[in-house]
């Protein structure tokens, strides 16, 4: 058995005072901007997207100009033909 | 004590932020009465478009020192002047340019015109109006300029209700956007001289809406 063994009740703390503080500042911090944060993130929800407040459209209007056309025109070709026949 | 502190501000922080969240009624916390709350939110909604956008004239030539006059909304169709307008859309005078408003708000509208008679026409002594009348029944509360055919561009007087800018020329204030009640109606009136440029003549109308006194 060993008599040199120094009794758990009397063991030096695992964390430091200092430790401690540290811990539980950052606890306070964490904890109020958690906070803070969730009710902005809420709010921000609820804004509405801004309205749109003018429009154009177009049209349009035409119409197209052809030349008059030209008077009517036509041909035909007939024939007058004879035959000369030597003398028989 | 500080650990106890930390405790303590920690709820303390959690029910604030549970509670808060709470009055904007959008959690799902276990509730502890039967109030419940169903929230919407309507946006405003600005649209106007033309639902009819084009007046084809047609094709044609004219054949008459008078000219050829065609307009729509009625009024003479190329069929009732045979002489001068030779072709064209027989049928035009049943068409209109239609501007809806399409959107939840009411609306104020301007026409602006890339071109008057002499650069839509061309020729000696060519003429190019609009007119504008309601779509339906009280669609618009006041037609400005266009409530009879005007000539486009044509600036009668400094300030008069006649003026026609080619651009700005504020035709309705206060088009509703009920279906039953918002629609405008535009109509043309083109007068070709005979010595009118062949080739296709085309003028673009751009309709502009806004909620104040912008357009």
């Amino acid at each position: 058995m060993d008599t040199n063994a120094t009794p758990a009740a009397e063991q030096p703390a695992d964390l430091s005072a200092r430790t401690v503080t540290t811990l539980v500042i950052l606890t306070l911090v964490v904890a109020f901007l958690g906070a803070w944060m969730n009710v902005q993130q809420a709010m921000t929800i609820q804004a509405p997207a801004p309205d749109a407040g003018s429009g154009t459209s177009s049209a349009e209007v035409s119409f197209r100009i052809e030349p008059p056309k030209a008077p009517a025109t036509d041909a035909s070709t007939g024939f007058v033909a004879f035959e000369i026949r030597p003398p028989e | 004590m500080l650990l106890l502190v930390a405790i303590a501000v920690s709820i303390g922080g959690t029910l604030i932020s549970i509670s808060r969240l709470g009055q904007l009624g959008i959690t799902g916390r276990l509730a502890d009465n039967t109030t419940g709350q169903v929230n919407f939110t309507i946006q405003n909604q600005f649209s106007i478009r033309f639902i009819n956008n084009a007046i084809p004239f047609g094709t044609g030539y004219v054949n008459s020192s008078s000219g050829c006059q065609m307009g729509t909304n009625g009024s003479s169709a190329p069929t009732n002047d045979p002489d001068g307008c030779n072709g064209f859309n027989a049928t035009v005078n049943t068409l209109n340019l239609t501007i809806e408003n399409d959107g939840n708000i009411r609306a104020n509208i301007s026409l602006n015109f890339t071109a008057n008679a002499s650069g839509f026409i061309g020729g000696t002594s060519p003429s190019f109006q609009f007119e504008v009348t309601q779509g339906e029944a009280s669609s618009c509360t006041t037609i400005g300029n266009g409530s009879a055919f005007r000539e486009v561009g044509n600036l009668v007087g400094s300030s008069n209700s006649n003026d026609t800018n080619l651009t700005g020329s504020r035709i309705c204030t206060n088009l509703d956007y009920q279906d039953a009640t918002d629609l405008l109606e535009v109509g043309a009136y083109i007068s070709i001289p005979q010595n009118a440029a062949s080739g296709d003549h085309r003028v673009t109308i751009t309709a502009i809406g806004c909620d104040d006194g912008t357009c």
